[in-house]
């Protein structure tokens, strides 16, 4: 539990370091919305609104390397959106050979995962190569998201980490008396033993509101504030997307 | 406020009738420093729990300075009777060490200009301002516990209670805790098991058995009682027995000898 320090995901040198975390926020969560309520056959749109991402993505990473090595997660995704052209029975039939059929609606709705897929994972992880998880608390807070979310969110960060080690010397324990999880009726052991830490998790947090008040509080938590820039390229980057999108819809 | 402190008959049960403090008395002057001693569910942490009214006082009184504890001056004894929880983890919940430092002054009203002051102050006194913007769950326990320490003192608080401090240390840590508790300008009470740790910071010792005061006195002479040191069920750990034996029968032969020639 004590001394393990991670290792630093954040791009130091990026441009957007600095930058306010609240804006970049805001603007994650209007590049990926336009991006989701759109299609990839309005092909103007789609596109302008990708170009605006890219150049998020472009600004926050320090490497294509650095990206790949984060984009795992969606490999599920992608693999059940290469079926699609072969399993999406509808609209014209593109290509043919001998049982096999190629649709094209299958290959737009392939197309529509594979980018959104790609380009939502891609701001995550862009958002996070700039910007701390605490960081991105406050931004939340400083967004006016309700107190007690940030809070609660917060004390997630907190003690999540308690948590786990919390987890793993219960195991480490379960372990030494010979315990190996063998199937299903083992794995009783292991929802007693995560019960007994969410048992002690409810402890744990009564002796944090504890030493909570003993240090005068009163149900309000303030928080730090620091100087941060502002970007005008990120609100560019909105206002051209938010245009294209109002332009799509007369298209 | 003054940092002496008095507790008159103090009793507390729990919910579930355990009786955790029985009649318990005792004064402590200010800039002393004390050690509270007794078997595991003697009532030390019940106690410490009432000095700065996270218990509700169900008998008897508590007086910080001249201010008895009620409901109405919860906030000012807070602020000047600061506890060092067991577990750091307990005390340190803020997601930045800064910000775990400056929870207690933000709480207690201090001015922004005092908040950082203090807070420098503290970090700095404890070693571990270069560590300020650091997550605490990343730090060591030897490091959390000098944070927590921090975490206290920001408050300029008349009155510190360590509860257990030198529990999972190692030998390093452990000289650097007591050099800090050494270092605070404030009345010490010092909740512990660890013998060595009360003999070197506090010549007062009162022990606690059964929720009740088992006795009061100074710790060298505590320690040289076996009767007591039995009845108490205080142990000196091995090696340190024959050392402290040592060094009281070299006192007293010293004293002897300068009693002799004084003569």
């Amino acid at each position: 539990m004590s001394g393990n320090h991670p290792p630093t995901n954040l791009n130091t040198e990026s441009y957007l370091i600095d930058v306010a975390p609240a804006q970049k926020i805001v603007s994650v969560l209007v590049l990926s919305l336009s991006l989701a309520f759109n299609d990839i056959r309005n092909t103007f749109t789609f596109t302008m609104i990708l170009f605006c991402i890219v150049c998020f993505v472009y600004l926050s990473i320090p490497s294509i390397k650095f990206l790949i090595r984060r984009m795992y997660v969606i490999i599920p995704f992608i693999l059940f959106s290469l079926f699609l052209p072969f399993i999406s029975k509808s609209g014209s039939v593109i290509y043919l050979y001998k049982n096999i059929a190629i649709y094209e609606d299958g290959v737009f709705e392939m197309s529509n995962i594979l980018f959104k897929s790609v380009a939502g994972v891609s701001m995550a992880v862009a958002l996070s190569s700039t910007t701390s998880q605490l960081e991105i608390i406050k931004g939340l807070g400083r967004l006016k998201f309700p107190k007690i979310f940030v809070s609660i969110l917060s004390f997630a960060l907190r003690y999540i980490s308690v948590y786990i080690s919390e987890f793993q010397r219960i195991r480490l324990s379960m372990r030494s008396r010979g315990f190996k999880n063998k199937g299903l009726s083992d794995s009783i052991s292991l929802a007693y033993a995560g019960s007994a830490m969410l048992i002690r998790g409810f402890e744990r947090g009564e002796k944090v509101y504890s030493s909570m008040i003993s240090r005068g509080f009163d149900g309000n938590l303030f928080v730090t504030k620091r100087k941060w820039n502002q970007s005008k390229l990120l609100y560019f980057l909105c206002i051209v997307a938010l245009i294209t999108n109002i332009i799509g819809l007369f298209l | 406020m003054k940092g002496s402190l008095s507790i008159n008959n103090l009793s507390f049960s729990y919910p579930d009738g355990t009786n955790a403090l029985d009649s318990l008395s005792f004064k402590v002057v200010e800039k002393e420093r004390v050690a509270i001693l007794g078997p595991n569910g003697a009532g030390k942490t019940t106690m410490v729990m009432h000095l700065n009214g996270i218990n509700d006082i169900q008998s008897g009184t508590i007086s910080i300075g001249n201010e008895k504890i009620n409901t109405a001056n919860l906030k000012e004894i807070r602020k000047n009777v600061g506890i060092v929880f067991q577990d750091p983890d307990q005390q340190l919940f803020m997601p930045s060490v800064y910000e775990d430092v400056i929870f207690g002054p933000r709480n207690f009203g201090f001015t922004e200009e005092e908040i950082k002051k203090n807070s420098k102050k503290a970090l700095v006194q404890v070693g571990m301002y270069s560590h300020k913007d650091k997550a605490p769950h990343h730090l060591s326990l030897g490091q959390k516990r000098k944070v927590a320490i921090a975490t206290v003192l920001a408050s300029n608080p008349k009155i510190v209670i360590f509860d257990e401090p030198s529990s999972n240390l190692d030998p390093s840590s452990r000289r650097e805790l007591i050099d800090i508790i050494k270092s605070l300008d404030a009345t010490v009470l010092l909740a512990t098991h660890d013998i060595p740790l009360a003999l070197e910071l506090c010549p007062r010792t009162i022990v606690l058995k059964e929720g009740s005061l088992l006795c009061d006195m100074e710790t060298n002479e505590f320690l040289q009682n076996d009767l007591l040191m039995r009845e108490a069920r205080v142990e000196l750990p091995f090696g340190f027995e024959l050392h402290h034996k040592l060094h009281h029968i070299t006192n007293e032969a010293a004293d002897a000898v300068q009693h002799k020639h004084s003569d």
